[in-house]
C-alpha cells in the first residue's frame, strides 16, 4: 500500500520502473549475425497507477503508448527495468499478469470472422478460464455492457470498425480484469457508442478497476482520466492531473512539436 | 484442458460449417484420391504383392496415414500462420492459458479434422472398393498410431517454432513431407530402394509408423510383431517431445522480447 495523490491510502496496481524497450529493425536469424540499430520505443519509463485510477496516455503516433500497454499486459517483455501488476512481474509471472489484465487493442482483425459475436466471446472466455457454468452469463453481461446485445448473433465479418472496437472491449472485460488497458477504444465509434463507453469506464473505475487508456482524443482524456501522461519518442514528457480540454490541447500541441497540428488545434480552439 | 480443447473444436467446426462449399470439395477430394489409388492398383495388377499384401490396401494405408501424419506436422504451421494473418495470435497468446497449451490445442483441434478425413477415406474404400481390413489387435494399432502422433506432433512443434522465428515454418513441413514420400514406403515397399537409402529409410519415423500400421491392419499383427517399430518411435518421441517444447518456449520468449509474435 502506498499513499496516492489525494491523501487516501491507495493500492498500487501497476508498477513500471525504469523500463526501456527497443525493437530490432531486422527480425529472424539474420539479426543474430548482423547487428542493426534498433528502434527505441520506450526509454526509462517509470509509472505507478493505483486501484480505481483512470490514466490517459497521449502522444503522437509512434510515441510508445501501445508498446507501454503491451508491456503491462505481458504481451511484450522489457529490455530493461521491471513491470509488475498487483506485485506480479510480467517477466517471471506472466500468467498471473494475464489473468488480471484485460487488453483491448486497436486492431480489427483479431476475431474469427465466420463466428458471430457471441461465439467469439464464448471461445475467448474458455481460454480465459471463465468457468463453463458461468460462461453464458458472462458473455451476455459483456455484450450488454458494450451495447452489443442486439448484435450477438451477427457474424463479425459483417461488423463495422466501431463495432469491432466495442467487441474488443467486451472481450477484455470477460475475465473481470483488475486492470483494463484500452488502446484507442473510441476510434471509429459513433457519438452514442463513445458516450456509452465513457460511462462504462467510469462505472468500472468506480468499482475499483484500474484503467489505462491510450487515446488521441483530448475530450476523451479530459472526461475520463484523472491523470494524463504525455509520451514523445518513448519518453514521458509531461503529466497532468485532472486535466481540462484546453490544457490538454496546449500540452498536446507543445509536445507533439507538429506545427500543422498546433495550427489545427488552435483553429479547433476557436470554434464555438 | 478438455474444456479448452472442446472450445477449440467447436470453433473449428462452426467455422468449417460456414464454408460449406470447401467442406463438400474436401469430401469429393478424398473420394477422388481413394478411387485414384484403387485404379492405380488395378492397373498394376494382382500379381504385385508388396510385403505379401494386395497393392490397393498397401497403397491406401501408406498414402492415407502418410497424409495424416504429415498433416500432424502441417497443422502446427497452418494454425500459427493463420492466426498471425488474421491477427488473432497475439490475442490468443494473451489469454489466461499458457502459450504452449494454446498452440498444442489449436493444432490438436485441427489434427482431428485430418483424422476425420482418414476415417472417410477408409469408409469410402470399404464401402465402394471392397477394402478388407483385419484389425484383430486394435490395441496394437492404437499404440502404434498414438506413438506416431507423438513423434509427428513433436516435429510439428519444431515447425511451429520455425514459423514464429522466421515466418517460414512451411519449409520444415516441405522437407519432412518430401523426404517421407521418398523413403518411408508410402507408395512402394522400402525394399525397392537402393541399399544406402534403405538405411536412411530405417532412420525415418514415418517408415516405422507405416510398417506398424500395415502389420496391424493387414497382417493381424500383435504388439509383439511391431515392438521394434514401437521401440524406434518411442525413442524419437522421448528425444523430440521435450526438446521441441523447450525450443518453442525459447522462441516464444524471444518473440515476446522482439515483438515479432505476429510477424510472418
Amino acid at each position: 500500500m502506498t499513499r496516492g495523490n489525494w491523501g487516501i491510502a491507495a493500492q498500487e496496481v501497476v508498477s513500471v520502473r525504469s523500463v526501456s524497450k527497443a525493437f530490432p529493425l531486422r527480425g529472424g536469424p539474420a539479426s543474430w549475425f548482423c547487428k542493426s540499430k534498433p528502434i527505441l520505443a520506450l526509454h526509462d519509463i517509470t509509472l505507478h497507477v493505483f486501484r480505481g485510477e483512470v490514466v490517459g496516455l497521449m502522444g503522437p503516433n509512434g510515441s510508445g503508448k501501445s508498446t507501454l500497454l503491451k508491456l503491462i499486459a505481458a504481451a511484450l517483455l522489457p529490455d530493461a527495468g521491471r513491470v509488475a501488476v498487483l506485485g506480479s512481474d510480467t517477466g517471471t509471472q506472466p500468467m498471473d499478469v494475464r489473468r488480471t489484465v484485460g487488453l483491448a487493442i486497436a486492431q480489427e482483425r483479431s476475431f474469427f470472422p465466420r463466428l458471430d459475436a457471441y461465439e467469439n466471446l464464448a471461445f475467448f472466455a474458455s481460454l480465459d478460464n471463465v468457468p463453463r457454468d458461468r460462461r453464458h452469463n458472462e458473455v451476455e453481461r459483456v455484450l450488454e455492457q458494450c451495447g452489443l446485445a442486439d448484435l450477438r448473433h451477427r457474424l463479425v465479418h459483417q461488423f463495422s470498425s466501431g463495432m469491432y472496437q466495442r467487441l474488443a472491449v467486451a472481450r477484455a472485460l470477460l475475465k473481470r480484469p483488475a486492470v483494463l488497458l484500452l488502446d484507442e477504444p473510441s476510434r471509429s465509434a459513433d457519438l452514442q457508442a463513445t458516450r456509452s463507453l465513457w460511462r462504462l469506464v467510469q462505472t468500472l473505475a468506480g468499482e475499483g478497476t484500474t484503467v489505462l487508456l491510450a487515446t488521441h482524443s483530448l475530450e476523451e482524456a479530459a472526461n475520463l482520466a484523472a491523470r494524463v501522461i504525455f509520451l514523445r519518442q518513448g519518453r514521458i514528457v509531461s503529466q497532468t492531473i485532472r486535466p481540462e480540454v484546453s490544457i490538454l490541447r496546449a500540452a498536446y500541441a507543445q509536445f507533439s512539436q507538429d506545427e500543422a497540428l498546433v495550427e489545427e488545434l488552435n483553429c479547433e480552439a476557436c470554434l464555438p | 484442458m478438455m474444456d479448452k480443447l472442446r472450445a477449440l473444436v467447436r470453433r473449428d467446426l462452426l467455422a468449417a460449417s460456414r464454408y460449406r462449399t470447401a467442406l463438400l470439395l474436401q469430401m469429393a477430394g478424398v473420394l477422388g484420391e481413394v478411387a485414384g489409388l484403387y485404379f492405380l492398383a488395378r492397373a498394376v495388377g494382382p500379381g504385385f504383392r508388396p510385403d505379401g499384401v494386395a497393392f490397393f490396401p498397401f497403397l491406401l494405408i501408406g498414402s492415407s496415414f502418410y497424409l495424416c501424419l504429415v498433416g500432424g506436422v502441417q497443422v502446427f504451421v497452418e494454425t500459427i500462420r493463420t492466426a498471425q494473418m488474421t491477427g488473432t495470435l497475439e490475442v490468443l497468446l494473451g489469454t489466461a492459458t499458457r502459450d504452449i497449451v494454446v498452440i498444442l490445442l489449436m493444432a490438436a483441434s485441427s489434427f482431428l479434422g485430418r483424422i476425420w478425413q482418414l476415417l472417410i477415406a477408409f469408409a469410402v474404400a470399404c464401402l465402394l472398393f471392397s477394402l478388407r481390413l483385419n484389425p484383430s489387435h486394435v490395441l496394437a494399432f492404437a499404440l502404434a498410431f498414438a506413438v506416431s502422433v507423438l513423434v509427428v506432433g513433436a516435429v510439428g512443434v519444431l515447425a511451429a517454432a520455425v514459423q514464429i522465428w522466421t515466418g517460414r515454418g512451411s519449409s520444415v513441413v516441405w522437407l519432412f513431407a518430401s523426404a517421407g514420400a521418398l523413403v518411408s514406403g508410402t507408395f512402394f515397399p522400402v525394399s525397392a530402394l537402393p541399399g544406402p537409402i534403405q538405411q536412411i529409410s530405417r532412420c525415418f519415423p514415418i517408415t516405422h509408423s507405416l510398417d506398424a500400421m500395415r502389420i496391424t491392419l493387414l497382417s493381424q499383427g500383435s504388439i509383439k510383431d511391431i515392438q521394434g517399430h514401437i521401440g524406434w518411435l518411442s525413442v524419437y518421441a522421448l528425444i523430440l517431445v521435450p526438446s521441441s517444447l523447450l525450443i518453442l518456449n525459447c522462441v516464444l520468449r524471444r518473440a515476446r522480447g522482439d515483438g515479432t509474435l505476429a510477424v510472418y
